[in-house]
């Protein structure tokens, strides 16, 4: 049996009508076209698929869409203001954070959860915040980088500001 | 996940257990999900009809009083427990066992209650909520029953609930005076890592001598238990790093290791030496200053 439902993304609300089975993962992607969220292990190990709900960074394939009802989802599309990345996606191109980017949706939400609430990470909140997430390119060093930069870019920005 | 026919979302613990009791062995209650997600999605388990406890606020309460102790509802989630200053300062084994499971995403979602009734032997959460002397209040279509959580693990994933029963809460007693708790997981990471070993262990003591002891080890044994011969050896006893080895050698004599693809049961007897030891000499520095 189908379910309706209304899920707020980015900001807006998408009503959908979804099976229970369905994961918020393949909502976001198949139905909603936000395929930003990346599918890899789709059980919980590889952190790709890293949402925000409510501000907190959650794995979409193991959440169900009709679970996330009545949420605050974030996904990777919803970062940037218009042109303007948001300071961690800038800093991943500063810092040369990518290779084949696979991953890199992933690591950016679980960034900006933990930049959320700790302004100013030690180089260890950093490495515990992404430890859920795989990277099979970098080595890592590039993406830790880029998420102290982005902190250091947003304290810029939050000074700059009369 | 083949077969799933409905989404149940009760807004009551009444009506929670009305369905778990109307569907019997075709239901399936999910809270977090985040390890019955993994066991729907690989078909190791096929229920028709899956329960959400997730619209029942109360369910998500954590509470402490210095008499009652701390109540740990089935939707509280690790995250909750690091994040509460209250458990930090009372129950901090607690806080060191839920930073330990898998990492950030599933700490904001996976629930202290889930990981119990998961019942998996390497359950980060169930040695220490053991070490504390944790009761488990359970909810069911004959009403409400109070179980010790050493009686609520029965084997591998499996648990005492019975048909139609939900867990409603985890209660711990407060923490009594000059006592100190540790809890250690063994493995080969940092985050994302199933325990080789674990161990909690807490202590209190009373003019110098040894007052209670308790001895917990996960991933040791078919559930999580109690190495109780080695508590019995701490008990009455003046702490010294002599008393401290013979306890941790009757832990590693009483637990009943298998081998399996993580390590040899070889290993995680001599290891569950090695981490017995050092909980306890940690525990016993904290509850001799306290």
């Amino acid at each position: 049996m189908k379910t309706a439902i209304t899920l707020r993304v980015n900001g807006d609300a998408y009503d959908v009508v979804v099976p229970p089975q369905r994961t918020l993962l393949e909502v976001l992607r198949d139905k909603l076209l936000l395929t930003g969220s990346k599918q890899g292990c789709d059980k919980g190990d590889c952190g790709c698929c890293t949402v925000l709900i409510d501000g907190e960074a959650v794995l979409s394939c193991l959440t169900l869409a009709v679970e996330a009802q009545e949420r605050d989802i974030t996904t990777i599309e919803g970062l940037a203001d218009g042109d303007v990345l948001h300071p961690l996606q800038e800093a991943f191109i500063r810092a040369w954070a990518t290779q084949c980017g696979f991953c890199t949706p992933g690591m950016i939400m679980s960034g900006v959860a933990l930049l959320e609430k700790n302004p100013t990470p030690s180089l260890d909140d950093v490495r515990r915040a992404l430890g859920s997430n795989l990277c099979r390119c970098t080595g890592y060093v590039k993406i830790f980088d880029a998420v102290i930069l982005a902190a250091q870019m947003q304290r810029e920005r939050a000074a700059a500001q009369p | 996940m083949v077969g799933m026919k409905e989404y149940h979302r009760p807004k009551t613990v009444k009506e929670a257990v009305e369905l778990l009791k109307r569907h019997g062995k075709k239901a399936k209650l999910i809270a977090g999900g985040t390890d019955v997600m993994v066991l729907l999605r690989a078909e190791k388990v096929t229920p028709e009809h899956l329960v959400s406890i997730n619209a029942i606020p109360a369910l998500r309460k954590l509470t402490f009083t210095a008499k009652a102790g701390l109540s740990i509802g089935p939707l509280v989630t690790y995250s909750d427990l690091l994040e509460r200053a209250v458990v930090c300062e009372h129950y901090p084994i607690l806080a060191q066992a839920a930073g330990l499971i898998g990492a950030r995403q599933v700490q904001n979602v996976g629930t202290i209650v889930g990981n119990l009734c998961h019942a998996s032997p390497s359950a980060d959460m169930g040695p220490p909520l053991l070490a504390l002397d944790a009761q488990v209040e359970i909810s069911g279509p004959a009403g409400a029953r109070t179980l010790p959580l050493q009686k609520f693990f029965v084997g591998p994933n499996q648990t005492a609930l019975r048909a139609g029963e939900m867990v409603t809460a985890v209660l711990v007693p407060p923490p009594a005076r000059a006592s100190g708790s540790c809890f250690l997981k063994h493995g080969l990471r940092g985050q994302l890592e199933i325990a080789m070993v674990s161990a909690g262990v807490s202590l209190t003591m009373r003019n110098g001598a040894v007052a209670r002891a308790r001895i917990a080890l996960g991933a040791v044994a078919p559930v999580p238990m109690r190495a109780e011969k080695a508590e019995k050896l701490l008990t009455g006893q003046p702490f010294s790093d002599g008393l401290c080895r013979e306890a941790a050698a009757s832990a590693a004599k009483e637990c009943k290791p298998i081998t399996d693809f993580r390590c040899s049961a070889e290993y995680r007897r001599e290891m569950v030496e090695v981490f017995t030891r050092r909980a306890l000499q940690q525990a016993a520095k904290v509850a001799q200053a306290g």
